[in-house]
């Protein structure tokens, strides 16, 4: 095996396998499923409130109801008097008929607004039943009495829609909060790394067996690899939640009732704002390796990672401002300067302040720095790396230049 | 065969080597003995492209190239293993990243853990193993893929009598295979017993470079280790001698001021009579680097 990948593969499987990659990775899984469950028991404990006895001797009262998860057909009062003194249900109502007149009576605690609806509307369709009959209309007549009208939507499909623009939005922030986590996480992950590596002869060893640039290549590839298997978890995940969401009590209604925004969001994912976010990353892991390469000290590298994790917090703050004025001076160069460029064009080509052709140069711009990033650093990174002295990272960068 | 010639090294306006001209044969050891900070770790770093220079490094008549990795061991002056990993994972991915497959590695591995008797198994964690195993370990890194050129940064320290015995014999092993080593060692009787060569060096500047002996025997026969029942002070006044010291073993060491010297004391102290010690000898390595390390080269 090339011995590139052989580094990557070590580094990769060393992530892979700490604990504290599996915690990072089952932490957010564990925080939405017991959301998912807290939604679970509020649905189930909000569907036990709402059992209603039925007392009622009218005919037809069974089959109106039959389909009723609130309301229960019970043959005795004395029963349903007893079941609501236990608490077993929250109310009975009477049905009686006098007449060609229904009249209901509850008793018990105050029904929520659906229960009473659907109590309402079925009572007024047996009532309906019992008028019709007492009309003795004719089959023609009843059949003219129950028609309807009829609506027929035709849409007019634009792109530039309102909900198409909230869709493309909300993807974009669902892409610049994963680039915020992976960058924020994955940098520390990289500088911490190199930082405990370059405090060992090991480096002396294994650079005595492979150039120091090819290593470097090798534990970005590494690298790539965890935020690539963080990712594929949670896309699995997710998918495997999506797909069972309409079983899921508590989730279903708010999945079905949002399901064609959240089909926009993923079929948006990969867009441009993808393709910014990739660079960016890539561009932090680099100067992040290159921090860590900078200090002799593991404890250190949080420091040396400063200027990084500012430029990812003006960038996203930034990114806030550009939803409401996205044509600015400031949106206007920024979404050009690399790293923050990513944070501010994708969001400016959804709000129509940017063209493609300027979103394609901004992300030329954005490669041609990353491949001279990683080209330069590859190029002092042995020299970095072999600095042991414990000074100051200025000196170490000057050392290193000299090697 | 490695072939040094005009090595010239600065760090910013510092320059640390000058012009480091020698060679290391197949087969042969060299030892390169100097003081802490002499430049023998930069002669190292500059043979293995750690660091760029000026002049000429060849390893058999090319400079070093990408294809060269795999024919060089190194084992750093500071210990240093991953102590999380087991010993058959770190000699593996150190093995792999000299060329050898991950099954031949573990296929050779329990060979060199006998040879070098280290006490632990191969699923043991390297932090598990005690100082002088987890050196043993190292050694094992950097010589399991068999290589043409092996440089050893101070082997021995911290390894206790019988440890040292055991790597020596590992690699005079190496020697036999025909290797070209190069060691450096601040312990000159290890150099003495192992090196066939020695390059001694100062300040960066080379002050002694050829056989161990011819080094020795150019510095005269001035040494001379004597048993007898006359005292130092009778013995300081003969002459041609410049000191006399006792030395643990009961005998007296003088330093002649020639090496012609020597025959007219034997024939003062024997008197054609028997004597249990007459030994003439060369300055030791150890003398020698003394007395070189304490002259300016200026």
């Amino acid at each position: 095996m090339n011995k590139t990948l052989i580094v990557a593969k070590n580094t990769y499987l060393k992530g892979v396998k700490s604990w504290s990659f599996i915690l990072m990775i089952i932490s957010p899984i564990a925080f939405i499923a017991v959301s998912i469950l807290v939604g679970m028991f509020t649905a189930s404990s909000s569907d036990e409130g709402n059992s209603v006895a039925l007392v009622s001797t009218v005919p037809g009262i069974s089959q109106t109801f039959k389909k009723s998860d609130v309301f229960e057909k019970y043959n005795s009062l004395t029963q349903a008097k007893k079941d609501l003194k236990n608490d077993d249900i929250d109310g009975y109502v009477v049905i009686k008929q006098s007449g060609d007149k229904l009249s209901a009576n509850y008793y018990g605690y105050e029904l929520d607004s659906t229960s009473k609806k659907e109590l309402s509307n079925k009572l007024t369709l047996l009532q309906n039943s019992l008028n019709l009959a007492r009309a003795k209309l004719s089959q023609k007549q009843i059949l003219a009495l129950n028609q309807k009208f009829s609506y027929n939507e035709h849409l007019k499909k634009d792109a530039n829609s309102d909900d198409q623009d909230t869709a493309q939005t909300l993807s974009f922030f669902v892409l610049i909060f994963i680039l915020y986590m992976l960058a924020l996480t994955y940098t520390q992950v990289i500088a911490t790394n190199i930082a405990t590596e370059k405090g060992t002869k090991i480096m002396e060893v294994i650079f005595s067996s492979m150039p120091g640039e090819d290593y470097f290549t090798g534990k970005v590839i590494g690298v790539i690899g965890e935020i690539i298997t963080q990712l594929a978890v949670y896309v699995v995940a997710f998918t495997g939640f999506y797909l069972s969401s309409p079983s899921i009590p508590g989730i279903s209604g708010f999945v079905k009732d949002n399901k064609p925004m959240i089909d926009s969001i993923i079929a948006n994912l990969g867009s441009w704002g993808l393709l910014f976010i990739i660079i960016a990353l890539i561009i932090c892991i680099i100067y992040a390796a290159f921090c860590g390469a900078l200090v002799a000290n593991p404890q250190d590298a949080n420091k040396a990672l400063q200027p990084i994790l500012i430029v990812i917090m003006i960038g996203f703050i930034l990114s806030m401002s550009v939803i409401n004025n996205g044509n600015n001076l400031v949106s206007q160069v920024t979404s050009y300067i690399p790293l923050i460029s990513s944070f501010i064009m994708p969001l400016r080509v959804i709000n129509g302040h940017a063209s493609n052709i300027e979103a394609m140069i901004s992300i030329i711009i954005s490669i041609v720095a990353a491949v001279g990033s990683f080209i330069w650093i590859r190029r002092i990174y042995p020299g970095l790396i072999l600095q042991t002295e414990d000074q100051n990272m200025w000196k170490n960068f000057k050392r290193g230049l000299m090697r | 065969m490695l072939t040094i010639d005009n090595l010239n090294k600065s760090f910013g306006s510092k320059q640390v080597l000058f012009d480091v001209t020698f060679n290391a044969q197949d087969g042969r050891i060299v030892g390169l003995v100097g003081k802490n900070g002499s430049g023998k770790s930069t002669i190292f770093h500059s043979i293995l492209k750690f660091v760029d220079y000026s002049g000429d490094i060849h390893i058999n008549n090319h400079p070093f190239s990408s294809a060269d990795y795999d024919d060089v061991g190194y084992l750093p002056e500071e210990r240093s293993l991953m102590p999380k990993l087991t010993v058959a994972d770190q000699i593996s991915y150190l093995a792999q990243l000299k060329g050898l497959s991950n099954k031949e590695a573990k296929a050779r591995l329990p060979k060199w853990l006998k040879e070098l008797e280290v006490k632990g198994s191969i699923n043991d964690k390297i932090k598990s193993l005690s100082k002088g195993n987890q050196q043993k370990v190292q050694l094992i890194a950097t010589l399991i893929h068999d290589p043409k050129l092996i440089i050893l940064d101070e082997p021995f320290s911290g390894l206790d009598p019988v440890n040292v015995g055991v790597m020596k014999e590992i690699i005079l092993n190496q020697k036999k295979r025909g290797a070209t080593i190069i060691f450096s060692d601040h312990n000159m009787s290890n150099i003495e017993e192992l090196c066939d060569d020695v390059v001694m060096i100062n300040d960066g500047h080379i002050v002694l470079n050829g056989s161990v002996n011819d080094i020795r025997n150019s510095f005269g026969l001035t040494r001379v280790f004597v048993r007898t029942d006359k005292g130092p002070e009778v013995l300081k006044q003969l002459e041609g001698v410049k000191s006399v010291s006792v030395q643990n073993n009961g005998s007296y060491k003088l330093i002649l001021e020639e090496p012609s010297y020597g025959k007219i004391i034997f024939d003062t102290l024997t008197n054609g009579e028997y004597i249990q010690t007459f030994d003439q000898e060369p300055p030791t390595l150890d003398e020698i680097f003394k007395l070189k390390a304490g002259v300016n080269h200026e």
